[in-house]
């Protein structure tokens, strides 16, 4: 019995040592600024994928998502060929930026409950429902966006007979969008881009516009990749009518791109 | 309190007449193998409450007897392939999975319960070369069917006579429009809403359709 309760307690020491070695390990400090969360963040960035630049705008007949390719670690450049734009339903898609490991499993979570409750319910749900929905994932991701890992998406589709775009804050703040919103990275050079030259354009042009809007990120953000032939990088371009929801070809993609030269 | 011994036979057999009973005066829904895939048939008066379901992106889901009770399976089932697709993949939930746990819940009912379930259900699964379809009756008791699967009203009857005119996989259109003859000269309702849903290739993840 002694023995026994000897070798319980020799257990237990040995394994809080274990976990002491290992909160010292994973514990890095912030010489300057030890208590900072940021310090958390910097930690982070190196040793976690990064998506960047996604953008949405309306046109004449829908509304189109387009995103770039590239994710990054940090100054690492992880992958050039992930796809960070997504289709939920026959009526909404979502693009997302920020740490991928979370913004994935979100969108999965995302989907996997929008159809859940049409299944269940026999019908679809709201464009209004889906976006508070959203929000609600957002933030329920809370104790990591304060380590400093935030995902941040962008969501778009139809309601109804309109169409919409929402894009959020890392909270889960959901904002309704006029015309078109981009987030990401490179979504302020996006976003000056489209101030100059949205207008209500056809599909044609607005796809157009979508990878001009990109390359312009591109230029300027070196954690968006710019669409390019030669390299055989293609954005993710979705395209929300009112009759469905579909992904264009690298094909469709590319002929758009040589009209645009 | 007294208690009367009741011998398991006589429990048993009151039981089953009992879901059996409930069973008959429900509507009959039938589901059969096409060339394309999958169809459902089910005489349904109600435009709202539906008998048949998509469970997930290949499996369809029928229903027959209290509506209630079906609906209970039916949102259960779902919730199992939902879950078992995000924890594993989407290429994991299999049509048998979902019967058996329809199986699983209706023999403890049967047996545990005051009241057995008075409904009996088809689970389809759609595939490219070989669809399957899976019946379960109300004391749990799964079987696989070759061909096509009746239930609701006296369904073994109907099964005997439908084996003659339903012989091999058909066009979906001529399918529909012998089950909805068959359920208009064999049952006693003669009504002329259908609910019609399928499960074919539509080039998409979700296979199921309503038309």
């Amino acid at each position: 019995m002694a023995i026994l309760f000897i070798n319980f307690l020799y257990n237990k020491i040995m394994n809080f040592e274990k976990l002491l070695q290992m909160n010292s390990k994973s514990l890095i400090q912030d010489p300057i600024f030890p208590d900072s969360i940021n310090s958390n963040a910097a930690y982070f960035e190196n040793f976690t994928s990064q998506a960047t630049t996604i953008l949405s705008l309306k046109f004449n007949n829908g509304v189109i998502m387009v995103g770039d390719r590239r994710a990054t670690q940090g100054n690492y450049i992880a992958d050039d060929n992930i796809v960070k734009v997504f289709d939920v339903d026959e009526s909404s898609m979502i693009g997302v930026a920020g740490t991928t490991a979370i913004a994935f499993e979100l969108i999965k979570r995302f989907k996997v409950e929008v159809l859940h409750y049409e299944k269940v319910k026999n019908k679809k749900l709201s464009f209004e429902g889906k976006v508070s929905h959203l929000s609600s994932l957002i933030k329920s991701n809370i104790n990591l966006i304060n380590a400093g890992l935030i995902a941040v998406p962008i969501f778009a589709g139809k309601s109804n007979k309109e169409f919409k775009i929402s894009s959020f804050d890392a909270l889960g703040g959901a904002y309704y969008e006029d015309n078109y919103s981009s987030i990401g990275s490179g979504s302020r050079l996006a976003n000056v881009y489209l101030q100059d030259n949205f207008n209500i354009f056809n599909l044609k042009d607005a796809v157009t516009c979508g990878i001009k809007a990109l390359q312009i990120a591109a230029s300027n953000d070196s954690a968006t990749v710019g669409p390019s032939i030669e390299n055989n990088i293609f954005p993710t371009i979705y395209v929300c009518t009112s009759e469905d929801l579909m992904e264009l070809s690298n094909e469709e993609i590319k002929s758009y791109m040589k009209d645009l030269k | 309190m007294n208690t009367f011994y009741v011998s398991p036979n006589q429990v048993i057999k009151d039981k089953t007449e009992f879901a059996k009973k409930g069973i008959e005066k429900g509507r009959t829904t039938v589901s059969a193998k096409t060339t394309e895939g999958l169809l459902f048939v089910a005489d349904n008066p109600s435009k709202l409450l539906f008998k048949t379901s998509e469970i997930y992106d290949k499996i369809g889901f029928a229903g027959a007897g209290k509506y209630s009770e079906f609906e209970n399976l039916r949102i259960s089932g779902i919730q199992h392939a939902d879950l078992k697709g995000f924890n594993f993949s989407r290429n994991d939930v299999y049509g048998l999975d979902i019967a058996s746990l329809y199986s699983q819940a209706l023999v403890h009912i049967f047996n545990n319960e005051v009241k057995p379930y008075e409904v009996e259900i088809i689970v389809g699964e759609f595939d490219v070369k070989e669809s399957t379809i899976y019946h379960v009756s109300f004391d749990g008791t799964l079987t696989d069917k070759s061909l096509f699967s009746v239930i609701g009203g006296n369904s073994e009857i109907l099964e005997d006579k439908l084996s003659k005119l339903y012989k091999k996989k058909i066009p979906r259109d001529e399918a529909i429009k012998l089950l909805k003859q068959f359920i208009n000269d064999e049952t006693p309702s003669k009504t002329t809403n259908f609910e019609i849903s399928i499960l074919e290739d539509h080039s998409k993840e979700r296979c199921f359709k309503r038309l």
